[in-house]
Formats: C-alpha cells, sequence, structure tokens
C-alpha cells in the first residue's frame, strides 16, 4: 500500500492527479467553509446576471450564486462516482469470482448476463434503472453500478480462473478448506490489484454518467446542485450568461483529467500482463 | 483447404448462437426491468377517475391481464416478426417511430466517423512520425486531455463560441441535406465534431502505435536500406497493418453512434434515437423504451459479430483458440 502510494508520487502524471483530485476532494468536504453564498439561496433581484466581484461566476435564474452551487456540486459528483464504482465492483467482483471458481452453468449463465448488460449503451441503461428506480442520489448510483459490473465480473473470472490453476489453492482445497474461504483469502486478495486498476477507471466513467444523467434531469433532484444539472440549465440562458456553462463543466473535467492521470499512473503500476485479462473495451 | 472452411464455418455458427443467446437474455431483462416501472399505461391513458369498467377494458384490449410470461412470448415473437409494438401515447408503431428517427441518428454518426478517421489518422500519424520531437510531446499529453473532456460540454463551449459569440453556425436543430445542402452542414458540424472528439484522441493513440509498431520491424528497415521512399512505404505497407486495429474501433464507435448520441443529441436539439429514447423512458412510454433498447443491443451485437467474425477470417489462430470461450 506504502509503495504503491509512493509509486504514484513519483509517477509524473500520478501526482498531477493525485494533486488535482485531493484539491477536489477538499472542495467538495469544506464547502460551506469555501463557498461565499448558500448553494440554494435566492438572493432577489439577481438574476441572471454575468461575472462580477460579488458573485465571480455570476447568478442563476433564481438568482442563485454560480460560484457557490459549482463548489457544493463536487460533493454530488465524487460522492456519486465513488458510491457508484464500490456497489459496482462488489457486485461485478462477486458475480465474476463466483463464475470463474463454480464453473459450469454458474459461470455461464453469470457471464452471458454480464454480456447483455454490457451490450445496452451505458447511459441508456442507466436512465430505464433511473425510470423504475426513481431519481436521486442512491438510485443514480445503483443505476451506474449495475451498468459498470460487467468489466469488474469479466476481469474478476480471468483472476479467478488463473488462481484456482495454481498450486496452493489445490493445497488450500485438500486441507479442507471451504470454498467460501478460499475464495475471501487467497483468490480475492492476489486479484486486488488488476481490480484497484478497473476501479479507478470506473471511476471516471462512473463521474461522467452521474453528469449525463443529471444532464438529462435523471440524477439528484433540484434544488441540490449537480454540475450535470447546471449544465443542463445552462443551456436555457446560454445567449444571456454563457459563463453559466462554462464552470460547471471545467469541474467536471478537471476532476475528469484528475482521475484518467491517476487510473493511468495505476495502470503502469501493475503488472501490464494482467492488462490484456481483463479486456478494456 | 476443406478442413479449414469447416473450422470456420463452425466458428461462424458459435458465435451467431452465442450473441443470439445475449439478444434473449437482453430481452427478458428489458422486458421485465419495463414491468418494474410504477404506474402503468392504462392509468395515463384512461385519464383522471376513469370508471372501472374503462380501465378493465382497456388492460383487456392491451393484454395486460394475462400472465408476465405469456405478454413476455408474445412481444418476443412478434419482435422476431418485426413487430416491436405500437406505441400507445404514440399511436404509431414503433419501428416507425425508430424508422423516422434513424435517418438524423445516421448522418450524425456517418460525420463523427469521418471526421474522427481523417483527424485521428493524420494526428497520429504525424506524432509518430516525429516521435520523441515536441509535436509528438503535445500531441500525445493534448490527446489524455481531450479524453477527460466530457463531449457534451465540449458541445455545449461550441455552442459558446461558434454560435453566441462568432455567430458563424446555428446553435442548434437539422436541416435536411435534400432542402439546403449548405445549411444542413451547418447545422450538422457542430454536434458531429462534438460526438467525433474521444474517438479523434483514441485513433490518434492507436494509430501512432501502430505505426510505431510496424516502423520498428524488420521489412521497414530492410524496404528503407533498399531505399523505397518513406511515403510509399507508408502508404503501400505500414497502412495497411496499422489498419485493422483502427477499423476495429472505428466499428465499435459506430455501433454506439448507432445508438444514438443522447447527450450530444439532447445539447443540439439534434432529432435521433438517442433523444427518441430519452423522451419515451421520461413519459414512461414502456413500448417504446423496449423496442429502442432492443433495436441498439441488436445493433451493437450485430457490429460486434462482424468485427469478432472478420477477425476470425484475417487470422486463423483466432479461430481455433476461441472455439466457445468468452
Amino acid at each position: 500500500m506504502k509503495e504503491t502510494s509512493l509509486y504514484l508520487w513519483h509517477h509524473r502524471g500520478g501526482r498531477v492527479g493525485v494533486l488535482l483530485l485531493l484539491a477536489m476532494v477538499f472542495v467538495a468536504v469544506f464547502a460551506p467553509l469555501i463557498a461565499p453564498y448558500e448553494p440554494n439561496a435566492q438572493i432577489s433581484g439577481s438574476e441572471l446576471q454575468g461575472m462580477s466581484l460579488t458573485h465571480w461566476f455570476g447568478t442563476d435564474f433564481l438568482g442563485r450564486d454560480i460560484l457557490s452551487r459549482t463548489i457544493y456540486g463536487a460533493r454530488v459528483s465524487l460522492f456519486a462516482g465513488a458510491l457508484a464504482v464500490i456497489l459496482g465492483a462488489a457486485l461485478g467482483i462477486f458475480m465474476g469470482i463466483t463464475a470463474g471458481y463454480m464453473g459450469g452453468w454458474v459461470d455461464s449463465t453469470m457471464m452471458r448476463l454480464s454480456d447483455a448488460i454490457s451490450a445496452f449503451p451505458a447511459i441508456l441503461l442507466g436512465a430505464a434503472i433511473v425510470a423504475v428506480l426513481g431519481p436521486g442520489f442512491v438510485q443514480v448510483a445503483i443505476a451506474i453500478a449495475i451498468a459498470q459490473s460487467p468489466l469488474f465480473a469479466r476481469l474478476a473470472r480471468a483472476l479467478a480462473i488463473s488462481e484456482a490453476r495454481l498450486e496452493y489453492i489445490e493445497a488450500a482445497e485438500s486441507m479442507g478448506a471451504s470454498k467460501a474461504s478460499i475464495i475471501l483469502r487467497h483468490i480475492l486478495p492476489n486479484a486486488a490489484g488488476p481490480l484497484a486498476v478497473q476501479a479507478s477507471l470506473s471511476v471516471g466513467i462512473a463521474i461522467l454518467l452521474e453528469a449525463g444523467l443529471s444532464f438529462l434531469g435523471l440524477g439528484v433532484q433540484p434544488p441540490t446542485p449537480s454540475w450535470g444539472q447546471m449544465l443542463a440549465d445552462s443551456l436555457r440562458f446560454i445567449d444571456f450568461i454563457p459563463a453559466y456553462a462554462i464552470f460547471p463543466g471545467l469541474a467536471l473535467t478537471v476532476v475528469l483529467v484528475g482521475v484518467n492521470l491517476l487510473a493511468d499512473a495505476m495502470r503502469d503500476r501493475v503488472d501490464p500482463q494482467h492488462q490484456n485479462l481483463g479486456g478494456g473495451e | 483447404m476443406r478442413q479449414s472452411g469447416a473450422a470456420m464455418l463452425k466458428y461462424v455458427f458459435g458465435r451467431v448462437v452465442q450473441a443470439f443467446i445475449v439478444v434473449v437474455i437482453v430481452s427478458v431483462v428489458v422486458f421485465l426491468l419495463m414491468h418494474l416501472v410504477p404506474g402503468d399505461v392504462v392509468t395515463v391513458l384512461a385519464g383522471p377517475d376513469p370508471e372501472p369498467a374503462v380501465v378493465a377494458a382497456l388492460r383487456a384490449k392491451l393484454g395486460l391481464d394475462d400472465p408476465l410470461p405469456v405478454q413476455y412470448f408474445r412481444w418476443a415473437f412478434a419482435a422476431l416478426q418485426g413487430d416491436l409494438g405500437t406505441s400507445p401515447y404514440i399511436g404509431r408503431p414503433v419501428t416507425e417511430l425508430i424508422a423516422r428517427r434513424l435517418p438524423a441518428t445516421l448522418e450524425l454518426a456517418i460525420a463523427a466517423i469521418i471526421i474522427a478517421s481523417v483527424f485521428g489518422i493524420l494526428v497520429g500519424v504525424i506524432a509518430a512520425l516525429r516521435q520523441g520531437s515536441w509535436v509528438d510531446t503535445l500531441i500525445t499529453t493534448a490527446n489524455s486531455f481531450i479524453l477527460s473532456i466530457p463531449n457534451f460540454w465540449f458541445g455545449i463551449v461550441g455552442i459558446i463560441v461558434f454560435a453566441v459569440w462568432l455567430g458563424w453556425l446555428p446553435s442548434g436543430g437539422r436541416k435536411l441535406f435534400s432542402d439546403d445542402p449548405i445549411k444542413a452542414m451547418q447545422y450538422l458540424l457542430l454536434p458531429a465534431i462534438a460526438l467525433a472528439l474521444d474517438s479523434i484522441a483514441m485513433i490518434a493513440r492507436l494509430v501512432r502505435a501502430s505505426v510505431l509498431d510496424e516502423l520498428s520491424r524488420d521489412y521497414v528497415t530492410v524496404a528503407r536500406a533498399k531505399g523505397v521512399q518513406a511515403s510509399r512505404l507508408m502508404r503501400l505497407h505500414i497502412s495497411r497493418n496499422a489498419a485493422i486495429p483502427v477499423l476495429t474501433v472505428l466499428g465499435l464507435r459506430f455501433g454506439q453512434m448507432l445508438g444514438g448520441a443522447v447527450l450530444i443529441e439532447s445539447v443540439f436539439n439534434w432529432p435521433g434515437l438517442g433523444r427518441l429514447t430519452i423522451e419515451a423512458i421520461r413519459s414512461r412510454d414502456i413500448v417504446l423504451v423496449q423496442g429502442t433498447l432492443m433495436y441498439f443491443v441488436i445493433i451493437y451485437m450485430a457490429i460486434n459479430l462482424l468485427i469478432d467474425l472478420s477477425y476470425g477470417w484475417f487470422n486463423p489462430r483466432i479461430r481455433a483458440s476461441t472455439g466457445g470461450a468468452v
């Protein structure tokens, strides 16, 4: 763990990624201290203002401070991204390791199911799941998690199959270890590296999907500020205050640049041979 | 020769069966998912405070009282015959609604693929030929950055710059090529570039890597030693060998784009399939959502299958090794 952190810090892109992400996490956590206004405070008489000294990024159609809303938006984006990946990884790893270790019909069923999930365009599958669950923060995270689970399932399955062939697993089996304990104590820890790389890659996709669903009005509901929803609002007033559309998107891009730099560095860290097992697409 | 033909047939058959199984599972998933959507068609169609008799008659007419498996098989068999049902809200067959939106989606996808291939290949080849120079560094860094820009936001920025500030291009909508080709191009340009953005970066990366890989091969050294011109070498040899991975990525991207680019279409008011689906999801038009989702999955699976099969065709080793495996 310590070695990995050191590696990421000495990796050129990795360090930039870590710093960008830490900055964004800091902004999200300390939003109440940093934001100049309450994110939902409607300042009457100051609707749709451009950039000024009192409102650096301007105000929206309800007279809310865009800078403050952009700062608070980091919370939804980062938290939804993290939650979606944790849920998606848990679901996918469970499916994949069970499939790989059990084999037979369990394997074929799980893998065809994950093929089926990945055959959908992710954003439309997410939208359809949100239609079932209803809009909201947790619902969106669940929808994104389901859409992402096949990536983890395939990788975990491949890792489980290659591990299960090794002698030490055979030894553990012959000593009477149960299947569950072999999976938890032996297979999972050894598969952790590649799975962590996949998770870091998935965070970026999850954050982008959350923004996309919010943009379509299917994400976190107003008045909670989210970048996707701010971008959707900004389109209605793009002729009056273009700045409205710039900053939420810029914040989103900064987060994605950070996540992707970190993911690239993690991929360089883990044995490149493992890369082919997952099938990046 | 005959043996390899039989192996190829077996391989094709195996892949087709596999794809079909996935499509069947997808159809079950779609069907069940849509039946979990709260609120049904009848409550909307019958209006507020409906007579119980009216509701019962509507439910019977739409077959909603039958057991779920019966409803599924009725839907699936009709779908097999090309009938995806009729949207109860719009009152038109789903296939007709899809067909009506398809030209816009196709137009946008083709334009984006052309832009992605032209610029992606150009940039990738330049980076490879100038390997290690500042041009290469610039291109490589820009690529990583571009892959992190959300394309729908890039589209919005495009609107601000080219529509709001400069006034050169319209901010959204679509015009038909048959009516006014110049206008149609102006409407198409921004959404197509926004949709192509990440593909340009992806293709450029891939082309750079493939060209560098080829340049280090012995045959290139030999050809150069024999005095073959660099441009001729690129045209005749390198481009051919580097083409397969590039075509694969382009094919996959095209398949995804045919599913409609929901976000880009929403930003630019482009009347394509992605927006049709989102509108259907918003209005809880279950029949239409089922139909469009099935259409996307079938297109996606078909393109994947074609790519897989073309691999098997080009490379006999793949045929032998992936008999039935994932």
